[in-house]
């Protein structure tokens, strides 16, 4: 079973690329009784390392991100309203009337109403620079009191269970990957293993790269989001991949081009184990398995990730199967790619 | 071997990007003894002619070609894929394509193979398949295709295929590598077949990071200016080109020099590249380790990522003997 009230606890916490203390903290939390070493490195990454049964022949390193997409603030309006800007990619569509949290003071994000608009404004979805976040401020320097430029603001905190066996939340992309590794370290494994959680991967796979160089893994599995389409109106390579058909493998998306070897490996062992999973149908998004696959020596890596739909927005859902299936498929990892041999060089 | 006897053999391997491990053997084969072999996690080959003198000079060209990775299987049968590399998609589609099993196929786009602005998501490749069971017989998703290989002899010694530009300079660091093994060098020479250029330039820099060389030379391919449409200086058959810089490196000077040096020692004929090129294995080892001096030296092809690269065998056998030649010299 999903431990979903560590998933609420970890998608309420705030955390955005550059900010993720408080993530980091809960986890630290859950893990430390269970892992042999534990370090924050300068990027602000943590990485624990887990004994095992046994030495695996290749090290193996598995990754999920602890940061959120989010917005920053850049200045402040007459009336005391914030000027801000996107913090990883969002789709500013879905921006107006949204309410945020700057830090722990709540807000909403604000546009011009809708009886001042032209006719042809109103037609068009607004732009980041078409709103504001409203905090309730008098004026300008009322709202200085609060709020700096620099500060970070992230979507309100909103879980819920939904519909049968889905979750809704903001910042499923990538809590889901920090839960798995979180209850992965908490298990007895047959191989030890290295767990980074990284920060600043929505805005370019940048913490990654630095634990990569450090850690210098043989084998990494990258353990992150990705967008479902299986909604109405969408069919074929666009539908991406499906909720509840279980965890998302890819060939390639458009930051790594995936060794065949690992993922036959892995797909082997769920159909004798009777797994569900899935290929990514369309060769979008990239994460930190980039990084990994790249720095220093170089190294062998896979993708796994959890479909979910609406990603990227305050209001995106996860089904409970698809993450219980990960949590198994994580373990066949450890596994299997623990007992393979290490490369005739 | 001569060069064209190299190439034909290079070309009967299909090595889309992640997949060059299937050349390997090959050029062990070309190569045989006397050289160290190794691969990495990437998938970069390495052969290795070792010295004492403390120094290594890595010398590299990409294993990997141009292609398309399977993503989907449509219910009707066709199936989606992923292109790697940068080829111009508007000039591939409507051609022929081969699957790495041998299937063949043919590679359209929605809007009935019809469009000025092909994107990926609009390719399919149609194998003859009646649904998605019938297709699952000969192929899976994570196939690798690439345009069908198909070489054409122009006159004098020019050459026009498809994936040219990776298999003529991996097989011209071949020729050198076999050359530079006749006449011993003075300092360890690695060769390097590097992996996933076409994706990113994304396997040289682990190759770099491993071999810590203490100088390298890349040697690339660079499109022509002499055909209408096309830009900068590079005439076909007049010798390879040393270059200067592209648009993510700029070569290290001492390295410029040595190349030139090397080129009119031997008396050979060589072009001055300043490139448009966004991104190279150049760029990569450049910045790899704590830096790394490091020069290039580009065949020049015409109607580079389209089904008919076309360059001349004179001009990658030149290049060869540059190759040689600096190593000579360092």
């Amino acid at each position: 079973m999903a431990d979903l009230a560590l998933l609420e606890k970890l998608c309420r916490a705030f955390g955005p690329s550059g900010n993720e203390d408080r993530v980091r903290s809960i986890i630290i939390n859950e893990i430390k009784p269970y892992c042999t070493k534990l370090r924050i490195d300068r990027t602000g990454n943590l990485i624990a390392f887990k004994k095992g049964a046994a030495v695996p022949a290749n090290k193996l390193l598995f990754a999920a991100h602890m940061d959120e997409v989010a917005l920053m603030v850049t200045g402040f309006t007459e009336s005391g309203c914030l000027t801000f800007d996107e913090v990883g990619g969002i789709d500013e569509r879905i921006l107006p009337a949204k309410r945020v949290r700057i830090g722990k003071l709540p807000g909403v994000i604000a546009s011009k109403p809708i009886h001042c608009m032209t006719k042809n404004e109103r037609t068009k979805p607004m732009k980041i620079k078409d709103l504001v976040i409203d905090i309730g401020a008098r004026d300008r320097e009322d709202a200085k009191k609060y709020v700096k430029i620099g500060d970070y603001v992230a979507f309100e905190p909103n879980f819920t269970r939904f519909g049968t066996n889905s979750v809704l939340s903001k910042a499923l992309d990538d809590r889901i990957g920090c839960l798995l590794l979180t209850e992965l370290l908490k298990k007895q494994l047959a191989y030890d293993i290295t767990v980074v959680f990284t920060v600043q991967e929505e805005c370019g796979l940048r913490g990654s790269a630095t634990a990569a160089f450090a850690e210098q893994p043989d084998i990494a599995v990258a353990v992150d989001s990705t967008t479902a389409c299986d909604i109405e109106g969408i069919q074929g390579a666009n539908v991406i991949c499906e909720q509840k058909a279980g965890a998302v493998i890819s060939y390639i998306d458009k930051a790594t081009v995936y060794p065949r070897e690992l993922i036959d490996v892995l797909t082997k062992a769920a159909d004798r184990e009777k797994l569900p999973y899935q290929f990514k149908r369309l060769a979008t998004g990239g994460n930190d398995s980039a990084s990994l696959q790249r720095s220093a020596k170089g190294a062998k890596v896979l993708s796994m990730s959890a479909p979910v739909r609406y990603i990227h927005s305050p209001a995106s859902t996860a089904n409970t199967a698809d993450i219980e299936s990960m949590e198994k498929m994580l373990l066949l990892a450890v596994n299997e790619f623990g007992a393979l041999p290490k490369e005739r060089q | 071997m001569t060069l064209l006897e190299i190439l034909r053999t290079l070309e009967k391997k299909q090595t889309v990007s992640g997949n060059e491990s299937a050349v390997h053997g090959t050029v062990k084969d070309i190569l045989g003894d006397g050289f160290r072999y190794s691969a990495d996690a990437l998938g970069n080959f390495v052969a290795t002619l070792e010295s004492s003198t403390g120094k290594n000079i890595m010398l590299s060209a990409h294993a990997d070609q141009p292609g398309f990775i399977a993503t989907h299987i449509e219910d009707s049968g066709l199936i989606r894929a992923a292109s790697v590399g940068n080829l111009h998609l508007n000039c591939c589609i409507n051609s022929p394509v081969e699957f790495e099993n041998g299937v063949k196929g043919v590679l359209s786009c929605d809007a009935n193979g019809s469009s000025n602005d092909v994107k990926d998501a609009m390719l399919f490749c149609d194998i003859g398949a009646g649904s998605r069971r019938d297709a699952q017989k000969k192929v899976c998703v994570g196939d690798r295709f690439a345009l069908s290989f198909r070489s054409v002899r122009l006159m004098g010694n020019k050459i026009s295929a498809p994936g040219l530009a990776a298999k003529l300079c991996c097989a011209a660091l071949i020729s050198a590598a076999e050359t530079i093994k006749a006449d011993p060098p003075k300092h360890t020479v690695h060769f390097v077949f590097s992996a996933q250029n076409e994706a990113g330039s994304r396997g040289i820099g682990a190759a770099a990071y491993s071999l810590k060389p203490s100088c390298a030379v890349n040697l690339g391919a660079c499109a022509c200016g002499d055909v209408p449409g096309a830009k900068g200086t590079i005439k076909l058959s007049k010798g390879p080109a040393i270059k200067i810089s592209d648009k993510s490196s700029i070569c290290t000077k001492s390295m410029i020099t040595l190349l030139n040096d090397a080129a009119n020692a031997e008396g050979l004929s060589v072009q001055t590249e300043i490139s448009e090129q966004t991104g190279s294995d150049t760029a990569a080892v450049l910045k790899s380790c704590g830096g790394i001096p490091t020069g290039a030296i580009s065949i020049p092809f015409r109607y580079m990522r389209t089904p008919t690269e076309t360059a001349d065998i004179k001009d990658a056998e030149t290049a060869a003997k540059l190759i040689c030649a600096f190593v000579n010299s360092y």
